[in-house]
């Protein structure tokens, strides 16, 4: 399985990142290019895990076939883009839910370039989505201890691909700052009472897992941090079950005080670094749960015994 | 073993008696590697008429004829970092082997892009890399016309000044004699047999080849 080797797909990245510069920037082949670009550089970053991560899992023979044995002469298939990117998500650090779901979209407008007769990419100016492209590259070539310029071959790109990283992380600044001043003015202008009732509701909200209160950075209010899960540590055993260490990237604030909500990862760094910083929650398992046995249901009342 | 002047020209001259001799002196370079899997380590190397040559092989394209410069091993993932090769036996002594020196040849802008533009390698199985490569800390140059080919338009405009840069300087002949052994720097110098002597009707040209991988640490 040379072909699903790292250096063998990082080769074959780079060679598409190159056939991507060579096109008109505002042209259908751009896109094109990059898209394809990016799915190998993802999966030149599983196999740097190992190759085996690449292999489709409906088929057995796929898996085998990573370690050299073949049972027949069938192709041998790769798991599909969604997959791949759900990967990366658990594999590279700071790669969230999110972008695995914006790599999927561009995965997705190249197999609909591919498949369909739509002129997917014929409208697809590089403000919508290149800053964004260059960021999850920039994710998975650190994983990779690479960084943009191997990847695009060239200092001028990359310092030109680095400062559109910079200018849309400035552009989530900006929304960021002002969606937090926009809930703070509102939270401002209503009465006591209502402001005393929902702080009520917070304080008695119950968190539920991979949940963490914090301080909105908007009205200052408790309010819930959310995120995916990086790592679970192996089970502890402690009065009554095991407990189990789940480490949590942020990708979500919630505040049902002044409705404020932030989605992402680079949004949640834009309010406050530490918002971005990864958290530990502490899980319990019962006996029940953790062997997975079907104990049967607990009854609260007794059989009447010929009691009059 | 002087390393001083093989790390300084690319290259050194010295004499070994026999095989056994050509051989220790591979394995204290690094690891001896077959060309290809099933075949012996050290093989011998003879003008031959390319009927009698295994396909895809320098001798299969240009027979007695001289054979461009090149790096060996340029269809493996990493290439040999060393060349060993030793003459048996050359009565005539008439066709030397001409080596070219990469650092002399190659400016920083034309070596940027050996290093960003990539190349299809015809190997079995194919695959992309580029000219230069950063490869355990050093740059590895490969480069055989047989094999390579531009995968993208701007690495053909860089394979026709490459081609061009290979021309600038002058080349370094090595006129052999029996016991002669060069060791070549296979990641930076390029090296190609000259051709027949003028007028040559007979030859008993014998060399003998190790290839050498770098050492894991």
């Amino acid at each position: 399985m040379e072909g699903w080797k790292e250096a063998v797909l990082w080769e074959k990245a780079r060679l598409f990142m190159q056939r991507a510069l060579e096109e008109d920037r505002e042209g259908p082949l751009f896109p094109f290019w990059a898209a394809l670009s990016l799915e190998l550089l993802a999966r030149s970053t599983l196999a740097r895990v190992h190759p085996v991560l690449l292999a489709d899992p409906r088929e057995p023979e796929n898996i085998l076939a990573v370690f050299g044995y073949r049972t027949s002469d069938r192709a041998i298939s790769s798991i599909p883009a969604k997959a791949l990117f759900s990967r990366c998500a658990v594999v590279v650090p700071n790669f969230t839910t999110d972008d695995a779901k914006f790599c999927q979209r561009i995965a997705s407008l190249r197999n609909d370039e591919l498949h369909s007769g739509n002129p997917v990419f014929a409208d697809y100016p590089t403000g919508q989505w290149l800053g964004d492209y260059y960021r999850v590259c920039d994710l998975l070539l650190t994983y990779l201890d690479k960084s943009l310029e191997d990847l695009l071959g060239d200092a001028g790109e990359a310092n030109a691909a680095e400062e559109l990283v910079k200018a849309t992380q400035a552009k989530i600044e900006k929304t960021v700052k002002d969606s937090i001043v926009a809930k703070r003015r509102e939270f401002e202008q209503i009465g006591d009472v209502e402001r005393d009732e929902r702080l009520a509701l917070v304080t008695d909200e119950r968190l539920s897992a991979y949940e963490k209160r914090v301080s909105c950075p908007s009205c200052e209010s408790p309010c819930i941090l959310s995120g995916d899960v990086v790592s679970v540590s192996g089970p502890r055993t402690v009065e009554d079950g095991t407990e189990r260490e789940v480490v949590i990237l942020p990708t979500k604030l919630t505040c049902h005080v002044c409705e404020l909500q932030l989605n992402g990862l680079p949004h949640l760094y834009a309010a406050h670094r530490d918002l971005a910083g990864q958290f530990t929650d502490t899980i319990f398992e019962s006996p029940e749960d953790f062997y997975g046995l079907d104990i049967g249901p607990q009854y609260d009342y007794e059989e009447e015994y010929d009691n009059e | 073993m002087n390393w001083k002047q093989l790390h300084q020209n690319g290259y050194r001259l010295l004499r070994t008696k026999d095989v056994g001799s050509l051989l220790r002196l591979a394995n204290e370079l690094g690891d001896p590697i077959s060309s290809r899997p099933g075949r012996p380590v050290l093989v011998e190397l003879k003008p031959e008429p390319s009927h009698n040559a295994r396909t895809s092989s320098m001798t299969s394209r240009f027979g007695l004829h001289s054979f461009p410069l090149h790096t060996d091993g340029a269809f493996r993932l990493v290439p040999p970092r060393f060349l060993i090769l030793r003459c048996e036996r050359d009565s005539i002594g008439d066709r030397p082997t001409i080596i070219l020196d990469s650092q002399r040849f190659l400016n920083d802008p034309l070596r940027a892009r050996l290093r960003a533009h990539l190349w299809q390698v015809n190997a079995r199985p194919a695959f992309y890399c580029s000219l230069l490569q950063q490869i355990e800390g050093l740059l590895c140059l490969r480069w055989d016309t047989n094999i390579l080919r531009p995968a993208h338009r701007s690495a053909q405009s860089t394979t026709h000044d490459f081609d061009h840069a290979l021309t600038s300087i002058p080349t370094v002949s090595i006129r052999w004699e029996p016991n002669l052994t060069i060791i070549i720097d296979n990641w930076r110098l390029l090296h190609a047999r000259a051709d027949r002597p003028e007028g040559a009707d007979y030859e008993d040209r014998l060399l003998q080849r190790v290839l050498v991988a770098a050492r894991k640490e």
